[in-house]
């Protein structure tokens, strides 16, 4: 079972989020120092006023000029304000799928239809206003993965005021991570360049978490006649429960940069600034031994460049493997044709998403998830972010990009041509069936015409058809056969944990193994860049570094990515971890694979990526070498592993002795916790000194911020880490660096005792 | 003697056009001079979905009522014979403070009219006693209240440290007396969070001392009071007691009211003086001269000269000396919608009284939740509110952000945005012979758990 099973409940509505970026290093990396929470160099030296009066300041960008000098940014990002909460906003059910081809979409054929859908916050203990979801990346500072905390979900009816009244409520503190961070989910119109305000709106990605069935109310003790939600509660219950996922896509700011730059200015502090994007989902069922972060079933993905020519999708292409693809408004328009996306960090080919097949074991019925799958065409906002009313321009019409005439078809396991299977409507002619179903077509096929065998033993592609308009025979996403998932997307690991459990397993379309599966484990720096001098600047800078303000309209020049980046001398692993896991035939089971910290050489801690991959030669992200021997050069020409594959991050915390600032005359000093524990969040988080100062002792070890603290700050071996209500919402505070928070606020509380 | 229609719909039109709620009518309180807008009238509930300019509007409202002349010997009850700006004790001041309702060693304060509290005995000595009117003593023995919240003491230009006063009105009051929670054992007891009902309001003033040598064109723009003050003793400086008078140079009002979808929301007004410090836009040019020709409060026309190289809002907990002027500055403009209204209701004050002080007083933001369900505070609009008397050195505050954080004595349940509750069973500043106190009734549980 998976949400591709039956029955299904499909949502959609609008999606907030509302990040802070002031330690976002790909928009200012000078400020904060990567990987660790200590400030940068722009930061270093100055006073707390100087230093917030400086990230609030509007610079010049130099690459996105147009003309030059038009373009602002505030140092500290497009949101320097944002508290993380993240929230679903006038979501509603949109449908109830009961099985192929029999679902209910309007209210009077099944209650559920209509109702509200949200996440919600862990509960609060305390007993006041319940936290709200969280988003934040594992590493804020760097380009790896990005978490949603969830307290559980909530099923509600509103009435004209507002006013929610519970049908079904699940509490229960889990993550979801994002999957198929691209940026082109959504494409701009031929001939225009808007990419959206700050460049990111084409982003698109998808979210899955589950909530067990123990935590599951009883269909009894909902507050709603609707034999949808009966059916899947029925459902969860006897699997493991049920499986939330959803996408959200062309997520934009509400305010434009310079407009945020003018509230800066008039009123000392930018306006908050969250982000609004369209969402689609669906709440489906859940078996236990399935991945809780991604949809079960047979995987087609984007197909990348790998050692083996063979593995092309279109191996005639001249760039080295890129299939070629085009898009338009329409039949008949004019075309765009890319091998790859044409935004920031050019990853090709993520022009077409992942998708996730299940062939339905009773009906001759293909399910497929194409939710990811197909661009939208245009913005909803083609003149930029609308001012004070972000939802306004959600009315604006939507439409998929024209790809082709597209289908599912079959390449047999002894080879051949592909046989078609299904013809698929992908969004194109019926956008809202695309949003009313969780995007997710229920294809059935002739199955005297293409045998169960062949479509269990061959190899599932889409492509345009061989009559199609565009990108006709073009495999535009493969099945991979072996797919290998795991569900610790992100791990925090102390500096002194040996052995920490990254567990994976692996599939073979979409069932058990018949052959050994070897995986050869590899760390990157980035999901973008293999590990290198970590003295480097990102990539994908904006600023100019070491430079002044006025200095920043200049285009980027090679001093900005010296050369000195390849890794001549590449750093040292984070992590220690065998070279290669070898998973027998038929294993299905979780594999655990034992990393450690690798402090000895790397004491600072700080991010990697660790992926599983089947080629041991290739290298996500990077062109490969010229020759053997040689070495591969730091680019964007390869596929970010984020457009296709599941692979873990991690966050090593730095090994961090403090023990002389214990040894002080009087203990512990206010002006060192400051230093090292605090000021980095005072500076870059505003947001957290709305509800404590964090710049002053006393407001800290006050018997009420003393007591919050205590039970908000947490280390990764406590469960509370994991709910939204940790502090601080970033969760970047090294074990060592909270211990000096708390025995500061014991040392201060025994002192006013004695 | 009822007004033709006519007239009264021109009364409302004319109200309408003031920006003021029509669910809060103007009663007329029988008085000769003009003050129209101007009630004593309390409002609690909003009738229409509150956008800035209601906000600002009902927080103007709640600055009306609550300065209004209160009547004697009641606690809490204006004085309908009156109008704001005339003699007398207003009414926040005849709220209860938390020395008359915490008490050291926990036992159970008088009702909600009787006067009574526990006093330094520097005060005693200097002539004060427990009082049968509010305040006596501009300080008290529950806490520090030279400190500002976040932390710190700010110092006028005079050398002086500026102090903080506290009241809460009956609906806070009852929550707290009925239900045991002046004390720790009280509190101990509590099974669930505090809810306090529309109505409850809070309220805190800054005052700074005035110097005998200050002229009177400068003194008279303040609300002024001669009271008993109390300064704790700092470093090698003893505690003093001392009869002063002092000017009123911020005020806050914390006020829980009744939205449109019947939910109860706490609106968080905040006001200064109009001479502390310079408009927010002047405050970071040094070498411009803002044309104020009065004396700021808390900052130095000095700093206005080029090289003058003043660090503002530096606290004493960042190592400034106590006692030397804090040279403070306006980090968060006065939100747009209030700097607007500002004026009409300066004009109102102007034209009710002669010389009415209340005219010289500014609100910088009310802060209300804009979308109650946004979790987890209801997105506070603005979302930044900072008044220079009370929040110098926090560079983003926001009070509703703040009291959000608000917990009882054992930080295990919330106390709907009040910090009344962890004042339960203080340290008194001088206590009594033996030590610090050890009732039973003042002891904590043990500490708080992790959710």
């Amino acid at each position: 079972m998976s949400i591709l099973d039956f029955p299904r409940v499909n949502f959609r509505g609008i999606f907030k989020t509302n990040p802070c970026t002031a330690n976002n290093d790909d928009v200012m990396p000078s400020v904060v120092t990567r990987d660790t929470n200590d400030l940068g160099l722009d930061l270093q030296g100055k006073s707390d006023n100087s230093a917030l009066t400086y990230l609030n300041e509007s610079v010049e960008m130099h690459n996105y000029d147009d003309p030059p000098g038009a373009k602002k940014f505030m140092r500290s990002g497009w949101n320097p304000s944002g508290d993380h909460f993240t929230s679903f906003e006038n979501t509603t059910v949109q449908s109830v799928v009961y099985s192929a081809g029999c679902s209910a979409v309007a209210s009077d054929q099944d209650a559920l239809v209509g109702v509200g859908f949200e996440i919600i916050g862990s509960p609060n203990p305390s007993g006041s206003r319940s936290s709200g979801p969280i988003i934040c990346d594992l590493d804020p500072t760097g380009l790896v993965s990005t978490q949603l905390f969830v307290g559980g979900i909530h099923l509600f009816h509103q009435d004209g005021q507002g006013n929610k009244t519970t049908l079904f409520k699940a509490l229960h503190d889990t993550r979801g991570f994002q999957n198929w961070l691209n940026f082109c989910s959504t494409l701009p119109e031929t001939g225009t360049q808007y990419s959206g305000e700050q460049n990111f709106v084409g982003i698109g990605c998808v979210w899955q978490f589950v909530v067990p069935q123990d935590k599951l109310p009883a269909y009894a003790d909902c507050n709603l006649d609707s034999p949808g939600l009966e059916a899947l509660l029925s459902a969860a219950q006897q699997a493991g429960g049920l499986a939330i996922r959803f996408r959200c896509y062309e997520v934009e700011p509400g305010y434009t940069d310079d407009y945020l730059s003018k509230t800066a200015e008039e009123q000392g502090f930018p306006a908050p600034n969250p982000a609004y994007g369209y969402l689609i989902g669906t709440i489906g069922i859940w078996n236990a031994d399935e991945p809780q972060s991604e949809t079960a079933g047979r995987k087609l993905e984007a197909h990348y460049r790998t050692a083996d020519p063979s593995q092309y999708i279109a191996p005639d292409d001249p760039d080295q493997g890129r299939p070629s693809m085009s898009w338009s408004a329409g039949p008949g328009q004019t075309a765009t044709t890319v091998s790859g996306c044409i935004y920031p960090w050019m990853g090709a080919p993520a022009l077409i998403g992942n998708a996730v097949a299940l062939i339905q074991p009773d009906s001759p019925v293909i399910s497929l998830d194409i939710l990811e799958s197909f661009p939208k065409y245009g913005f909803r906002n083609p003149n930029g972010p609308v001012l004070n009313a972000p939802p306004e321009g959600f009315d604006h019409p939507k439409k998929k990009a024209y790809v082709g005439e597209v289908e599912l078809a079959v390449i047999p396991s002894g080879g051949g041509a592909p046989i078609p299977v299904a013809d698929i409507e992908y969004g194109y002619n019926d956008y809202r069936s695309y949003e009313d179903f969780g995007g997710i077509v229920d294809l059935p096929f002739d199955a005297n015409k293409i045998p169960r065998e062949t479509l269990a033993n061959g190899q599932l592609i889409l492509r345009g058809k061989t009559d199609s308009p565009l990108n006709a025979g073009i495999a535009l996403i493969k099945e991979t056969i072996i797919r290998v998932v795991t569900d610790d997307r992100t791990a925090y690991i102390a500096p002194e944990r040996t052995d920490y459990p990254l567990r994976v397993k692996v599939y073979q379309r979409g069932g058990p193994t018949t052959q050994d599966v070897t995986l050869y484990l590899k760390e990157y720096k980035t999901v973008i860049q293999l590990k290198g001098n970590d003295t480097c600047a990102s990539p994908r800078n904006v600023y100019r570094t070491n430079q002044s303000v006025d200095s920043r309209t200049e285009p980027i020049t090679v001093a900005d990515n010296p050369p000195q980046c390849p890794p001549s001398q590449p750093a040292p692993n984070r992590l220690i971890f065998p070279d290669s896991v070898t998973i027998p035939a038929g294993t299905t089971g979780w594999i655990t694979i034992p990393v450690s910290p690798n402090i000895a050489q790397d004491p600072n801690g700080g991010t990697a990526v660790f992926a599983f991959q089947q080629d041991e030669n290739y290298t996500y992200g990077t062109i490969p070498p010229a020759a053997p021997g040689g070495q591969p050069t730091l680019g964007m020409a390869g596929v970010p592993m984020w457009s296709t594959k599941n692979y873990c991050s991690v966050r090593v915390f730095g090994s961090e002795d403090f023990s002389a600032m214990y040894q002080k005359p009087g203990g512990l000093q206010w002006n060192d916790v400051y230093e090292h524990a605090l000021r980095y969040y005072y500076l870059l988080f505003p947001a957290m000194s709305v509800y404590i100062p964090l710049n002053y002792a006393s407001s800290i070890t006050s018997p009420y911020s003393a007591s919050l603290i205590k039970q908000r700050l947490n280390t990764p071996d406590q469960p509370a880490f994991y709910s939204t209500l940790n502090m601080p919402v970033t969760r970047t505070l090294s074990p060592a660096r909270v211990k000096l928070i708390l025995d500061f606020i014991d040392q201060s509380q025994s002192n006013q005792n004695a | 003697m009822r007004l033709p229609l006519c007239i009264a719909g021109s009364l409302m039109f004319t109200a309408l056009l003031l920006g003021i709620a029509p669910a809060n009518s103007y009663a007329k309180p029988p008085h000769k001079r003009t003050h129209t807008g101007l009630s004593y009238q309390l409002p609690t509930a909003l009738d229409n979905q509150p956008n800035q300019q209601t906000a600002d509007a009902f927080g103007w409202q709640i600055f009306t009522a609550l300065n209004w002349p209160a009547q004697p010997g009641a606690r809490g009850v204006p004085d309908k014979t009156k109008v704001i700006g005339e003699p007398g004790t207003v009414v926040w001041e005849t709220w209860k403070a938390p020395n008359e309702v915490f008490y050291p060693d926990g036992s159970k304060p008088p009702s909600w009219e009787t006067y009574g509290t526990p006093i330094p005995e520097q005060c005693e000595k200097s002539g004060s006693s427990t009082g049968n009117a509010s305040p006596t003593v501009l300080s008290d023995t529950l806490v520090n209240r030279t400190s500002q919240a976040a932390g710190g003491s700010l110092t006028d230009q005079h050398g002086q440290i500026v102090h903080y006063q506290i009241t809460f009105n009956r609906p806070v009051f009852d929550l707290i007396y009925e239900n045991g929670y002046y004390n720790i054992a009280g509190q101990n007891a509590m099974s669930g969070p505090v809810n306090f009902a529309a109505g409850a309001g809070e309220m805190k003033a800054a005052w700074r001392i005035l110097q005998p040598n200050e002229p009177e064109a400068v003194k008279r723009r303040f609300f002024r009071r001669k009271m008993y003050v109390y300064t704790p003793a700092m470093g090698q400086t003893p505690a003093t007691c001392k009869y002063q008078e002092v000017a009123l140079i911020g005020l806050h009002f914390n006020w829980k009211v009744t939205y449109p979808d019947n939910s109860t929301q706490w609106i968080m007004a905040t006001f200064e003086q109009v001479d502390n410090v310079p408009p927010f836009k002047s405050s970071f040019e040094p070498g411009k001269n803002p044309g104020h020709l009065l004396p700021y409060s808390l900052f130095s026309k000095r700093c206005y000269k080029p090289g003058a190289n003043c660090e503002y809002n530096q606290s004493t907990e960042q190592g400034r000396p106590v006692g030397t002027p804090t040279e403070a500055i306006r980090t968060v403009a006065i939100e747009a919608d209030a700097k607007k209204l500002n004026p009409v209701w300066q004009k109102r004050f102007r034209q009710a009284v002669a010389g009415n002080p209340w005219q010289y007083y500014q609100m910088i933001t009310t802060q209300y939740p804009s979308d109650p369900s946004q979790k987890p505070i209801g997105a506070p609009s603005p979302a930044y509110s900072a008044n220079t008397t009370m929040e110098t050195y926090v560079r983003q505050s926001s009070c509703l952000n703040c009291h959000y954080t608000a917990r009882d004595i054992n930080a295990k349940y919330s106390t709907d945005y009040s910090f009344m509750l962890a004042q339960a069973c203080p340290q008194p500043l001088f206590p009594p012979s033996g030590g610090a106190q050890t009732s039973a009734v003042c002891t904590r549980q043990s500490s708080s758990q992790k959710p």
